[in-house]
């Protein structure tokens, strides 16, 4: 008992420590996303410069589409390079509905409003810094 | 031309044009530093519009308009090939790039009126809206200043035009068809058949059975999908096939058994297109490679054959018929694909030169044997058309637009022949005037059976007058010259291929 309270003291100061530590280098951004129609959810993926790019992300989130526009923020972010990738899941079936050779059919877009040539953006082209201080950034899709 | 038939009627009258064409292409002009195009008078609606409509509620009639031909004449080409002013105007540099711009000729009681109206794409609108061509087209490279998702972000619709069932569908080949109104010419939107094929090519050479029956195709990446819908533009059947299509294919043919395609050995340099060059400019010509022959069943798009021929280039086919497990297929020949990528940059840069050879050609597909064989006229043609109730039968007539001179470097066709396939034997009419001539279109008199009875009806650029012109024809009877001639107070851009629905 004594030493599952130890334990549980050290792990809580651990995540106090590195909590505040992230507070130190960390900051929220914001991420606005035009033209996302009405239909469905936006379904944003979050992926940092080791994430494998496309892959599996670190943070995700949806929210439901709107005429006007969605805003999300990622709180705390440790400083560092990051790029968002998203489509709207107009008929809310879960996943991007592609045509019968593999073109995407529900609308999809990057940060930076990055396009790729034959295929998506590579992360340099989608990718934005999180510094110390609150930052927002908008992507708009056409 | 005989005169006696050329009786001025009604003269320009009632002539409403939303704005005057030739005074936009010379406003423009007078603002350009470095002259990019300087046109050679043939070359005039090679300008194109700056994206206006226009509209022309009764035309001059010269001669005399059959009773009995009443409907409407939809025509489709690219229309506009400039944006912007003065240092930063743009110009594209291939025919096939501009935005399609959809003609209807109206046949009436009260005469002819002419509407046009461009296909309000994503793209036209966005570019229209910035003033400048905001990505890559067909034959023109530059950095995209929107995102291009699918190929209908950059579809122009301006190929061919035809109604299917109540829709009247702006045609390309990269992405879908355009839905527009057929009384308004109102851009509807893209067409999706099923959620899966939607931003799927779909031909601009649909092939029409006498009841209706549609049948079509797309290629993209290798893959090739192919489209059986009914009279009344209801999806039947699809399926995606793997096809040795290579770059571009354009046009096919039906049997009442098969659909027939002829495949020209073009790749696609990918790296050059990801270093900036257009999808035209980056497509191959591999002539030391076959051209493939697939014939594939109509009742089970999964059964198909695969034959070879020495290599040569395919735009437009004219019909196929089959009997006996030997397919006759007719079409145009050229070598290879210097028409398109090397000639037709010149005329986009106002010079006229001659333009390689095409002939009628002929492909005998003996599917017995696994042989082919070819044979070829002298005659250089473009556009065959037929008389749309042979379609997929064996047909007797092919009716071409012809040129009268090896060496003509004027653009566009002088004359018109049909070639009885049987005999060999032509009609052939050529214009005294100067004329530039598009596809001419088979129209069958209402009520006959017999094939070729009925009208030949196309449009024209007169060269002299800079106006384009309407013609009529018997066309059983090319070498009698037109019946009737139908004038427009202006110039219009040149279409590709259209359709005439009987009223």
């Amino acid at each position: 008992m004594k030493r599952t309270l130890l334990t549980t003291c050290l792990i809580a100061a651990a995540l106090i420590i590195s909590t505040n530590a992230t507070n130190a280098n960390a900051a929220d951004v914001s991420l606005t996303i035009n033209g996302v129609g009405d239909k469905g959810n936006v379904m944003i993926a979050l992926f940092k410069k080791d994430d494998k790019w496309l892959g599996k992300s670190t943070m995700g989130t949806m929210t439901a589409a709107k005429k006007d526009g969605v805003t999300v923020s990622f709180k705390d972010l440790p400083e560092g390079e990051y790029a968002v990738s998203l489509f709207v899941d107009e008929n809310s079936n879960g996943k991007m509905d592609k045509n019968a050779i593999g073109i995407p059919t529900e609308a999809y877009g990057f940060s930076n409003d990055a396009s790729g040539n034959f295929g998506p953006p590579s992360f340099e082209q989608a990718k934005f810094v999180v510094g110390k201080d609150k930052s927002a950034i908008t992507i708009t899709l056409k | 031309m005989n005169r006696r038939h050329f009786l001025s009627s009604v003269g320009v009258a009632g002539a409403s044009v939303a704005l005057p064409a030739m005074a936009t292409a010379a406003a423009i002009d007078a603002s350009v530093k470095k002259p990019l195009f300087n046109a050679h008078p043939s070359l005039t609606p090679l300008r194109g519009f700056a994206g206006q409509d226009v509209s022309c509620e009764r035309a001059a009639i010269e001669g005399k308009l059959p009773a009995d031909l009443r409907g409407v004449f939809y025509r489709n080409g690219p229309g506009l090939f400039e944006r912007g002013l003065g240092a930063n105007k743009q110009r594209y540099q291939h025919w096939f790039d501009g935005d399609g711009l959809v003609n209807a000729w109206r046949f009436t009681d009260k005469g002819v009126s002419h509407q046009a109206r461009f296909v309000k794409s994503k793209k036209f609108l966005a570019e229209q809206a910035a003033d400048e061509f905001l990505a890559s087209s067909f034959g023109t490279g530059m950095k995209s200043k929107m995102p291009v998702r699918n190929s209908d972000d950059v579809n122009t619709a301006n190929t061919n035009v035809i109604k299917l069932g109540d829709k009247l569908l702006a045609m390309w080949e990269g992405g879908s068809a355009t839905e527009m109104d057929p009384a308004t010419l109102e851009t509807r939107g893209i067409v999706a058949w099923t959620p899966e094929l939607k931003h799927m090519p779909f031909s601009a050479h649909p092939k029409v059975e006498a009841d209706g029956t549609f049948w079509n195709f797309g290629t993209l990446m290798g893959k090739m999908v192919l489209y059986h819908i009914s009279a009344a533009g209801k999806l039947i059947k699809h399926a995606v096939i793997d096809a040795p299509a290579g770059g571009m294919v354009h046009d096919f043919a039906i049997t009442h058994k098969h659909l027939v395609f002829l495949l020209p050995p073009i790749g696609i340099d990918y790296p050059a297109m990801r270093n900036g060059l257009s999808f035209g400019e980056a497509l191959t010509w591999k002539g030391n490679e076959p051209t493939k022959v697939m014939v594939v069943d109509k009742n089970d798009f999964s059964k198909r054959r695969i034959l070879e021929m020495p290599s040569y280039m395919v735009f437009h086919f004219g019909n196929a018929w089959e009997a006996d497990n030997i397919i006759h297929v007719d079409f145009v020949h050229s070598k290879d694909m210097s028409g398109m990528n090397e000639w037709m940059p010149k005329i986009m840069r106002g010079e006229v030169s001659t333009p390689d050879e095409s002939h009628p050609a002929f492909v005998t597909i003996d599917l017995n044997r696994g042989r082919c064989s070819i044979n070829l006229r002298k005659e250089i043609a473009e556009f065959p058309r037929i008389d749309p109730r042979f379609v997929g039968i064996r047909n007797r007539y092919v009716y071409y637009p012809v040129s009268t001179s090896k060496t003509d470097t004027r653009f566009g066709f002088p004359a018109l022949m049909r070639l009885d396939v049987e005999t060999g034997k032509t009609d052939t009419y050529a214009f005294e005037h100067k004329v530039a001539l598009e596809e001419h279109i088979m129209v069958p008199k209402p009520g006959s059976t017999k094939e070729g009875e009925g009208y030949l009806i196309g449009v024209g650029f007169d060269i002299e007058r800079q106006q384009t012109f309407a013609t009529v024809f018997d066309a059983l009877n090319l070498s009698a010259g037109p019946t009737a001639i139908v004038r427009l107070p202006y110039w219009m851009p040149m279409c590709f291929h259209g359709n005439f629905h009987t009223a």
